[in-house]
């Protein structure tokens, strides 16, 4: 067989195909035949009897005047602002100290200590959070007193039990999102710190005007990810407060949950998806576009 | 002639291997009993330790009195948490367990996955069950399933050492909840910031809206309040009530006025198994898990209070043994005479509640000492001879009495007045109940 004959780039094609046959098939049977139900369900009402039928706009009309809906919404952006916030901002504090470790042994060691709580299950991780944050025994109140300080309610108040919960998706996060910008401010040349020396910057201004504008794009992956992750948040929320107090911790896949397995509302449930999945995608091309051209080549 | 010889010996070695196939084949037959193995879910094992293990053992003694069929059940213990996640997703492909421990209203009401009982298990079940767990197992007039316990409705359980280092006679509880706030007055503990460290009464703040619901309902009843009419298909005029509107402004004022009640400290079951609350109210299994869990409180247990009625005896968990309708004719047929057997044994019944320590769903064995001597015994049986609450076993009951926990929540919290929550929660109900007309 000849190269360059069709029958030999049919070969190559058919070859390519079957290699990534497996990862087609994955992604039709995960992702986009659950998907496209989803559409379809967020277009049908439950009936009594467990049916569906057909009801046009009328459960986005229901998910849309419904009070909890709305609530669980303005408390998942609450949440995801401020783990987002946390997670980013601490990321890039860690990864920077740690990129100046002198020892690349110690540098690792220390790396692992931040991505160990990674590899914790989020349902482990809400229930050591529950304990540790717990009112009267929870060593975060213990050691708030050792230093003078009130003790804190945590999960148990309307006002704080956000930003609780912020603290222990940060605590599960941050170790994977130094290990991206950590990579990213190795990959970048020496050759740039040095010649801003040279013209005379030193300290903050070589972090602003260098080491941040290069490490953008591991900036906005990270981003991306901590956003898609904190707006699908669910295991931490159902294993400690379950939405309380008094649904002042409800999160949009708590209400999809609830909806979709406790009362049986798969049209309320599917419409939900639907909005999520659309919300993300909607931030994903903003992102994109917004660091679009924004690879600086020094 | 060499062709014919050999397709000669080609068809008496087929008729050869046809025939030992049979043959060993139906001695096989007739030499094997049916296998019928049951998946049995339950998310009541954290509950007792014994009860639901008892069906695997039972399975046991069945096979030994039906040697026509190796019948044998497999215990699936489900955590409570997300089991209806569980249980939806295996039904929704047709691959729901064999017995499950559910509420039969959702499960044969809104799901239909339940097996009517057949007729003269449903008769006999009418016989011997004690007249507080009826409704449990039942849905439209139908009987599906097995009640689990006799004593599942709420009673009081207060701690006799606190009673006693405030001051109040034990053995003298509260007879009305105007009594039992001034019996949490006293009971109540408070450190130098005025938080509470003491609960005189462990209201539940914690967890589902649904539970949140279920723990509240004494009160409302207790004031002469409904939730809802199923035949009218609406909650608005009955959930909010003037009667109901009192019920709640005295359930929130525990937390908001009378300071007796904590949404801090830790939910009731945990707190009074501490030590840290004077009153909780609870079912009749919670006295085994005590005596497991918390050896060292001393308690009592006594029929709940009244106010303008008694509070009555009810639940908005009527758990029952249900068998799935997705399993296979023989299985079912096998499933139900397994249970024929079970109701049909006085001693079998009555070995898996002596065993288990649980009140039982039975009169033909309520009388055994084990039961009598519980601490459980006196209160249930004064209050099984008392009133009967409203129930609401309808196939939403999931989604109203989120939305009633959520009401009585927010009253806890002060997010708005009693009348004002129960009148935007009567509302949602309605539009709920509406799709049921």
């Amino acid at each position: 067989m000849k190269l360059g004959s069709t029958s030999y780039s049919r070969k190559l094609t058919l070859t390519g195909v079957f290699f990534i046959l497996p990862v087609f098939l994955y992604f039709i049977v995960l992702y986009w035949y659950p998907l496209i139900s989803a559409f379809v369900m967020s277009f049908q009402e439950t009936i009594p009897g467990l049916e569906l039928q057909f009801a046009g706009l009328k459960t986005y009309r229901e998910v849309l005047a419904d009070e909890d809906f709305w609530r669980s919404l303005v408390n998942t952006m609450l949440f995801a602002v401020q783990a987002v916030a946390a997670d980013v901002l601490l990321a890039l504090i860690i990864s920077i100290a740690l990129y100046n470790v002198p020892s690349a042994s110690f540098r690792n060691v220390l790396t692992l200590l931040f991505v160990l709580p990674t590899l914790v299950s989020l349902a482990a991780a809400g229930f050591i959070w529950e304990w540790l944050f717990h009112p009267r025994f929870g060593l975060a109140n213990q050691l708030l007193g050792l230093v003078g300080l009130p003790s804190l309610k945590f999960l148990q108040d309307e006002n704080q039990v956000i930003s609780s919960l912020a603290v222990i998706n940060v605590w599960v996060r941050v170790g994977f999102s130094v290990l991206i910008l950590l990579a990213g401010l190795q990959s970048i040349p020496d050759t740039y710190f040095d010649a801003a020396k040279v013209d005379g910057a030193k300290g903050l201004k070589l972090y602003w005007f260098i080491t941040l504008p290069l490490l953008l794009p591991h900036l906005g992956a990270v981003l991306l990810l901590e956003v898609i992750f904190a707006v699908k948040i669910f295991d931490i929320v159902y294993v400690t407060t379950q939405g309380g107090p008094a649904g002042a911790s409800d999160m949009l896949m708590l209400y999809l949950y609830n909806n979709a397995f406790r009362f049986y509302r798969i049209d309320k449930a599917a419409v939900t998806a639907v909005f999520i999945f659309l919300v993300l995608l909607a931030f994903g091309i903003l992102q994109r576009r917004l660091l679009a051209g924004r690879r600086y080549e020094l | 002639m060499r062709q014919k010889i050999k397709w000669g010996v080609v068809l008496v070695l087929f008729v050869l291997a046809g025939g030992l196939t049979f043959a060993g084949g139906g001695q096989e037959a007739v030499a094997a009993a049916e296998t019928v193995a049951i998946d049995f879910w339950t998310h009541w094992c954290s509950n007792n330790e014994y009860f639901e293990p008892f069906w695997v053992d039972a399975a046991v003694q069945f096979n030994s009195v039906h040697p026509e069929v190796k019948f044998s059940i497999n215990l699936n213990c489900v955590p409570y948490e997300g089991y209806e996640a569980k249980y939806s997703s295996a039904f929704d492909v047709k691959k729901g367990p064999g017995l499950y421990t559910g509420m039969t209203h959702v499960w044969a009401g809104q799901f239909g996955v339940a097996d009517p009982m057949p007729k003269d298990i449903a008769d006999k079940m009418d016989e011997v069950l004690i007249g507080s767990a009826a409704p449990f197992g039942m849905y439209n007039g139908v009987r599906y399933g097995l009640p689990l316990e006799g004593g599942n409705f709420m009673m009081m359980y207060i701690n006799v050492g606190l009673f006693k280092e405030a001051g109040l006679d034990p053995n003298k509880p509260p007879k009305t909840y105007t009594e039992m706030l001034e019996y949490a007055k006293k009971l109540t503990k408070y450190d130098s910031g005025g938080k509470i460290t003491q609960a005189g009464y462990a209201i539940r703040y914690k967890g589902h809206p649904f539970g949140i619901a279920d723990k509240s309902a004494p009160f409302y009843h207790a004031w002469g309040a409904e939730w809802l009419s199923w035949d009218e298909k609406k909650a608005s005029g009955y959930l909010n009530s003037p009667e109901a509107v009192d019920a709640l402004a005295y359930y929130a004022g525990l937390v908001q006025t009378a300071k007796v009640s904590s949404v801090d400290i830790d939910n009731p079951a945990g707190l009074f198994g501490q030590g840290l609350a004077g009153i909780m109210f609870r079912e009749s299994w919670y006295e085994a898990w005590l005596l497991a869990n918390a050896p060292d409180i001393d308690f009592k247990i006594y029929p709940l209070p009244s106010q303008k009625m008694e509070s009555g005896y009810t639940n908005n968990f009527p758990w029952a043994y249900n068998v799935g309708n997705q399993i296979s004719d023989t299985d079912k047929k096998w499933l139900w005479e397994m249970i024929r057997w079970y109701i049909n044994s006085q001693d079998v019944r009555k070995e898996h509640y002596v065993k288990s320590v649980m009140l039982p769903a039975y009169n033909d064995i309520i009388d055994d000492p084990t039961f009598t001597n519980m601490k459980v015994f006196d209160a249930w049986k004064t209050m099984v001879a008392g009133r009967a609450a409203p129930t609401y076993y309808i196939p939403p009951a999931h989604e109203v009495l989120t939305i009633i926990g959520q009401a009585t929540l927010d009253a806890m919290y002060a997010k708005g007045t009693p009348k004002a929550v129960l009148d935007k929660a009567a509302k949602d109900i309605d539009v709920i109940l509406a799709k049921y007309k």
